[in-house]
Order: structure tokens, then sequence, then C-alpha cells
């Protein structure tokens, strides 16, 4: 067991180096000179390259990239090339904020999500189920700055009752919680919808087994079918989805984060796209290949638990 | 009727858990915790994404220059509120002599002036450390207009002696609290070096005290502040890039005063849906919008097809766009700059009205009688963008195709400067309010972009006539000399037409109606104020 895990940790790293690697020769050689971005329409030729000189963009290509690899050795990301303050505190400065969104929409998710899903299975083609189906169906059409701004206008706008803009402040609880419910409430409801739909069609998929008919066969009353046989099976495929679904969860949380001015990697990485800041876009996908490869991980090691008879060899 | 109240601990606890879920929900819910103001804490929304530098003498964007202004301060400054030489009052200086051939300034400065966070007292040593620093540093973004400084001489600590290598009569204004003009701390650059600029040392009400990346700054009082300990404990600065966001926050009163959009319909909505009646200023020098006609670019090089363009725009078409923000012009420079040529003072034949007509036949005279097709580079800022779609309509309408290729704004600023892209390039610049800075960066034969000298001069116009006038303008001392010549060249552009003026566009600002800012702002009035923010000086307090 311990050998795959060491096995799965250096396969994630040789992922993150070829990752980094196309990124670092192809976001230079695609987006241009950061200068412009910095001096902005004040630049001129000599300004710039002065200003490539103190930055180390003259050098050549491949020597910028080993420099840059030595440094990543020795767990130096760099600088930012627009406000000049080290990669790696700005990204662990805001990944509080990151996981706090993360989790808290990954948990609302899977809170009301299992249930529903169930429910809409055991229930199918009820009423009930066709309220779920349509609810969750909108939940993941919707994209994520709608139901930001939808929730503003029912939370902040209406009721007056949460900030809008900011993350609070990490060391005092109540303002963190008060800044993380709207940016949670909208992550978890996207993410509810999705694990409602996964846990229907896995709950339906168990439901039409052969044994599950052997069961009620034998006389097991329902409860005992749907607790003891189906929601166990169900949840082999509903983590390894969630786990996978912790990616998207990523993903939303970007544009969660701009739609509420929030601190977090999300918010890093637009940024410095927007600027040309290459310095902090490697960091910041060197931290997002690390967090899928640790989830990736993660979700792997939790089968065994559900499931007994899953080993790795 | 017997009733028993059976207590158990179980069931005491599972009331205390319940009664502490719902405090701590109603805490976080409590809406007099979430937006309470703080006394003393004044909070900015900025629509910037992030601090580029803090350092005087290299920032440039709107959201440094907004923070710079209350860090730093000046030999001089500009009584808040007003831009012009005549409103210049002393600051770090207490007085100053200028001699008769506007080639020596002397600069008697203020005794007791503090550094912040210990860096000692501030004296003569800093204020040449300061200009011989923007004057040559090769990072410095204002050299060319400290290049006319020859020799900076320090009798004592507390004297200043500037000679000129030709006369300035206004040189006043390039040392004053803006830009460049600000003072560094010497003793400060040499221990930091390069981090200065992440952790700024200034003399001003405020001092830096953290920056959040992607968040924001703050900065505190500076109790040793020389013009008295500030009303203020803080000032929070937050980069909130989302025009949605930005609203909802500043309607909400999290935060105090915000950027607007340019735009009329956007401003009254804030207002109206806001609790209090919010304040709506316009922070002007308005930024001088311009279409520049590439000249290497053909048919641009012919005098009839920018002719055409000339008249083929309708300034009040924008009007109706951006609303009281934009002020239309025919003359190059903005109405509120020394030296702009009036509309009475334009000649009848140089007045490019609109006129569709005329248009259309000085295409068909060039021998594009059949409309002719254009393609340029913009960029996806919403101002930018804005203008363009509605210049691109209008040409249009006389038979000219432009094709807007959209970009990012970073890759269209590579591609207009580095790139020497597009053929009508937008710009929208706003400088110190007198004529020279404007034709200095866009139309001097140095400016042309296809030059190393070259800044702004999209159009790669030269033009020896115009320069001439120009450095004639530049040497006048008489300022009815001055502005004599800067009208002279202002004529020449218009017959040239190497690009066309639109008009001006202010920045609008708004503001809760408890913010004090310690000095009168007419309502409805353009307040001037450079770094387009309020200055917040000791009196600002909300």
């Amino acid at each position: 067991m311990s050998r795959v895990i060491v096995a799965r940790i250096v396969f994630m790293l040789a992922a993150i180096f070829v990752v980094l690697t196309a990124l670092f020769f192809g976001i230079r050689l695609g987006v241009g000179d950061p200068t412009i971005a910095i001096q902005g329409t004040y630049a001129t030729a000599e300004s710039m390259q002065a200003l490539r000189e103190a930055l180390g963009l003259d050098k050549p290509l491949w020597e910028q990239y080993l420099i840059y690899m030595a440094g990543l050795l020795r767990g130096d990301l760099g600088v930012s090339l627009q406000n000049g303050q080290p990669v790696l505190t700005q990204i662990l400065a805001v990944v509080p904020y990151t996981l706090d969104l993360t989790v808290v929409g990954l948990l609302i998710g899977v809170v009301l999500g299992v249930p529903l899903g169930f429910v809409a299975a055991v229930r199918r083609n009820t009423k009930l189920d066709h309220v779920i189906r349509v609810m969750t169906l909108s939940g993941v059409s919707v994209p994520p700055f709608i139901m930001g701004y939808f929730l503003i206008i029912i939370f902040v706008i209406g009721l007056g009752l949460f900030p809008v803009a900011g993350g609070g402040e990490l060391d005092e609880p109540l303002s963190r919680m008060r800044y993380l419910f709207l940016p949670g409430l909208s992550l978890g409801l996207i993410m509810t919808s999705y694990i409602t739909r996964l846990a229907r069609t896995t709950v339906l998929e168990i439901l039409s087994k052969d044994f599950i008919r052997t069961a009620k066969a034998k006389g097991l009353d329902q409860r005992t079918i749907l607790v003891h046989h189906v929601l166990r099976l169900s949840l082999v495929t509903i983590v390894t989805l969630v786990g996978l679904y912790a990616t998207i969860t990523i993903g939303s949380s970007v544009v969660i984060e701009t739609v509420f001015s929030r601190p977090g990697v999300g918010r890093l990485i637009v940024g410095a796209v927007a600027q040309s800041d290459y310095m902090v876009v490697q960091g910041t996908i060197i931290f997002y290949a690390a967090f899928v490869g640790i989830v990736n991980l993660l979700v792997d090691l939790t089968y065994t638990i559900i499931d007994p008879r899953i080993r790795y060899e | 009727m017997n009733r028993s109240w059976n207590f158990n601990r179980r069931s005491v606890l599972k009331g205390l858990g319940t009664s502490g879920a719902l405090v701590a929900f109603a805490n976080v819910m409590n809406p007099t915790l979430a937006f309470a103001r703080q006394s003393g804490v004044l909070h900015v929304g900025l629509d910037g994404r992030d601090m580029g530098t803090l350092h005087p003498h290299v920032a440039t964007a709107a959201q440094d220059t907004a923070v710079i202004s209350s860090i730093f301060n000046g030999l001089v400054r500009y009584v808040p509120g007003k831009v012009s030489v005549e409103a210049i009052e002393p600051d770090l200086a207490e007085s100053w002599t200028v001699s008769d051939d506007f080639k020596q300034y002397s600069f008697k400065l203020r005794h007791g002036v503090k550094w912040h966070k210990g860096y000692g007292e501030f004296t003569s040593e800093d204020v040449k450390f300061s200009l011989l620093n923007v004057r040559d540093s090769v990072q410095s973004t204002f050299r060319p207009i400290f290049s006319n400084i020859e020799r900076i001489d320090t009798p004592d600590k507390y004297e200043v002696v500037i000679a000129l290598k030709t006369p300035d009569p206004v040189f006043i204004a390039v040392v004053s609290g803006w830009q460049g003009g600000y003072v560094i701390c010497k003793k400060a650059v040499e221990v930091l070096g390069d981090t200065y600029k992440n952790q700024p040392v200034g003399t001003g009400p405020f001092q830096f005290e953290e920056f959040r990346p992607k968040e924001r700054v703050s900065l505190v009082a500076n109790p040793d502040y020389y013009g008295g300990t500030p009303k203020l404990k803080r000032i929070i600065y937050s980069y909130i890039p989302d025009q949605t966001a930005r609203r909802y926050a500043f309607v909400q009163q999290e935060i105090d005063i915000m950027k607007g959009a340019a735009n009329e319909d956007w401003l009254s909505e804030v207002v109206n849906a806001s609790k209090d009646k919010p304040l709506v200023d316009l922070l002007g020098p308005g930024r001088n919008v311009v279409i520049h006609l590439k000249r290497s670019v053909p048919p641009l090089d012919n005098l009839k097809i920018r002719l055409a363009i000339a008249h083929a725009i309708n300034r009040e078409d924008y009007q109706r766009f951006f609303g009281r923000v934009f002020e239309p012009n025919f003359g190059p420079i903005p109405l509120e700059y020394f030296g702009a040529i009036e509309p009475n003072e334009i000649p009848q034949n140089l007045l490019y009205k609109h006129d569709p007509d005329r248009a259309r036949q000085l295409l068909a005279e060039a021998g594009f009688k059949d409309g002719l097709k254009l393609e340029t580079v913009v960029s996806e800022r919403g101002d930018y963008l804005g203008l363009a779609q509605i210049g691109k309509q209008q040409l249009s309408k006389v038979g000219i195709d432009l094709k807007l290729n959209v970009l990012d704004n970073a890759s269209w600023v590579a591609a207009i400067i580095k790139e020497k892209k597009g053929s009508l390039v937008w710009s929208t610049a706003a400088r110190y309010p007198s004529a020279e800075t404007l034709i200095r960066e866009f139309w001097i034969c140095a400016a042309d972009v296809t030059k190393p000298t070259g800044v702004q001069g999209f159009a790669e116009y030269c033009n020896a006539k115009l320069d001439t006038a120009y450095q004639t303008a530049i040497a006048a001392a008489d300022p009815k000399e001055r502005a004599k010549y800067f009208k002279q060249v202002q004529t020449i552009l218009l017959e040239d037409m190497p690009s066309v003026t639109l008009g001006s566009l202010a920045t609008p600002v708004l503001r809760q109606s408890y913010v004090d800012l310690g000095y009168q702002v007419k309502e409805g009035t353009t307040v001037l104020s450079l770094p387009y923010m309020y200055y917040f000086t000791e009196k600002t307090n909300v």
C-alpha cells in the first residue's frame, strides 16, 4: 500500500513538472511582454528594456527556465512581476480563503445533494422527483456568477444581511464566517445540483441490480435495503465523483471569488493572467496541479475504506 | 393540571447546543455587525486589480497614484480641489523664489518634518536625491519632464537651489506633489533598496501599513504629520475590479468612496439605490479623448481621408452615451487646460463639425467614392471599447468600414506601442492641465512611436513648424506669449489633422454623504485632482 502511495506521489510530481514546463515556455512565447502590461502607455523602448533587464527577462529562455527550476527546488516560486511580492507568500496568504470556500461549498453540496438524490431516486417519477430534477437542472445550467448575483440580490440588497465584497479577517472567526456565507452558499448550491444528479443516477442504477430484487424477495424491509445495500454501494461512486467535483469547485470558485471580490487563489490567477504576470500564473498553476493530485490520491485511498474489496497492489 | 418539567443532562445539553448555534447564526447574520461604519476608518473601493508599485517616480496606474497621494508630499502642492499654477501653495517648502530669467528656483524648506517609520528628519539632501532619481533613473517614468534640471545645490539642510537648462516659468508645477514631484526618502531607499516600492516611506498625513495582494492596501495616520495628527485613523483601499460588486458594496455602505463608471444611467442608478443620498463628483482634469490616425497606414497618409474621418465624427453621440462625464471639444487640447484653443478662436475652415455629406465628398475626392475598408486593434476595456464602437458606427455612415479586433488591455498596449499595429488608435490621457503636456507626449517629432524616444505619438506625425512653435511656447516667460504659441501649435494640428480630438472624459467618483473631505467641494462642478481620487488630508473624516 505505501509503495502505491509513493508511486502516486512520484507520478503527481512528474505531472506537475510536465505541466509547468509546458506552461513556462507556452506563456512566454504566447502572451508577450509583461513590461508593457506593467508600464502601460507610458512605456518607451528604453524604459521597457531597463525593466526587462531588472526582471531578468532579457536572458535566453532556457537560462530563465533553469533559474526558475533551481529556485523551485529550493521552494522559491519567484517574485511577482507586477507587485514585486514573493509568489509563495501571496499564495499562502490567500489559500485559507480558497480552502474555506471550497470546503464549505463541497460540504453543502454533499449534505444537501446526497439525501436529495437518494430521495429523488427512491421516489422516481413522482412529483417530488420532478421538482428535484428541475431544480438541479437549473442549478447546473446557471453560470456561477449569476448564482452569486442572485444571492446578492436576495441577501444583500433585499435583506441587508451580509457584506458583498471582501474576505473578512482571517484571525476573526465571526468576520470570516460572515464574508464566507454568500460565496459558500453560491458554490454550495451549484455543487448540490451536481451531487444530487449524480446520487440519483447512481442509486437508480443500484436499485435495478439483481441483488436488490433478491433482497426484496427475501422479504427484507425497504429501510434495510436502502440503508444497508443501496446507500453503502452508492457511496463508492459518489465519493469518486465528488473528488473529481472538488476540481470543478476550484473552477467555479475562480468566478465566485471575482463576483464577491474575495481574496483567493482563483482571483490571484485571474489578475495575474490579465496583467501578464508569468510568475504568479506559474505559481498558482503548481498549486492547482498539486491540489488536484492530492485530491485524486485521497479519493483512491478512500475507496479502500468504503469498499474493502478494493485493494491496491 | 399537572405539568412536570423533566430536566436531564441530555435535554440541558441539547438546549445549550441549540441556543449556542442560534446565537452564532444571529451573530453571523447581524447586519449591524456586518456593516457598522467604523469611526475614523475610510473605505475606498478602487477599480484596479492590484497594486503595481507605490514608488511615486514609477507609478502611473490610477489605483497606485490614488494611494501615493496620501503618503507623499512635494515641495509645493495644489490647493485640494484645484489644479493650476495659480493654486499652488507651500508644502514641504515654506517659500520659494524664482530668478528673473526663470532659470533658477530656490526653496526654503520646512523645519522639523519627519519621515514615516523613524527615518529621521526631512532635509535638502532628500530633495536633491529625489529630483536626481526622477531625472536620471532608468526606472523613472517621468524623466522627460525633469530633463530640464541642470544642477541642484543644497547650501544647507533647509535650502535647495535648482538650476534649469532653459527658462521655465511654470517649473513650480513640475515640483508639485504629483508624480515625479513627490519627494522620496534618501535613507529609506538606501536601506530598503528595491523593496521601497512595496514599503514606501513618505512625509504625508498617512503612512503605509499593509498590502494584501489583489485585495487591499491600508494606510494608518501619521501622528507626526507636520500639519497635525490626521482625524482619520486608517484608510483602506480595496481592489474591487468587478463593477457590480463595487456598486453593491457602495450601496450597502461597505465602502465610503468608490470609482464610478463613466455612464450617466449607471451613476443615477447607484444614487437612487443608496439609502442616504450619496454625492457624485466629477474628477478632472478630464481625459482627452483622441483618435490618432496612423500615417504609415494608407490611405491615412492622405489629408482628405483624415478630414473625412473628422467630419464623420458626431460628438453628440458620445454625449448621449457618457452623459455629463463627457465634454465635447473641437480643439486638440481640453478647454480647462492652460493654452487650449477656444472654439471661437478656431478659424471656420478648421472647425470640423459633424457633416457626413462633406465627409463623403472628401472621400470621393481622395478616390474612394465607394468607401474604404480599414482594420484596427482596440482594448476590451469598457471605455476604450465604447468609444471605438461608437466611432465604428459613425464611420460606417460615410462609407468607411472599420473592422475592430478586440484585445485584452495589456495585449492592446503591446500591439500599439511595441508592434505598431492598428490604423486608428484611441487614447484617453489626463495630464497636468497645461497644453505642453499633451503636445509633448503626442505630437512633437520626438513623440513619434516609430522613434526610440517615442512615447505616445501614435499618429506617427512630425512637423518641424509645430516643433518650433512648441519650443518657442515653452521658453516664453510671459503666460500670454506661451498661450499664443500653444494655440499656434493647435492650429497646425487642426490643419494637418494627425488626430481627431472628440472631447474629454471626467472620472466620476461617488462618496457617501457622511464623508467629510476636510475641504469644500462644490457639487456639480469638476473637482480637479490629479490622482483621480480625492486628496485625503489631515482634516478628512468619516
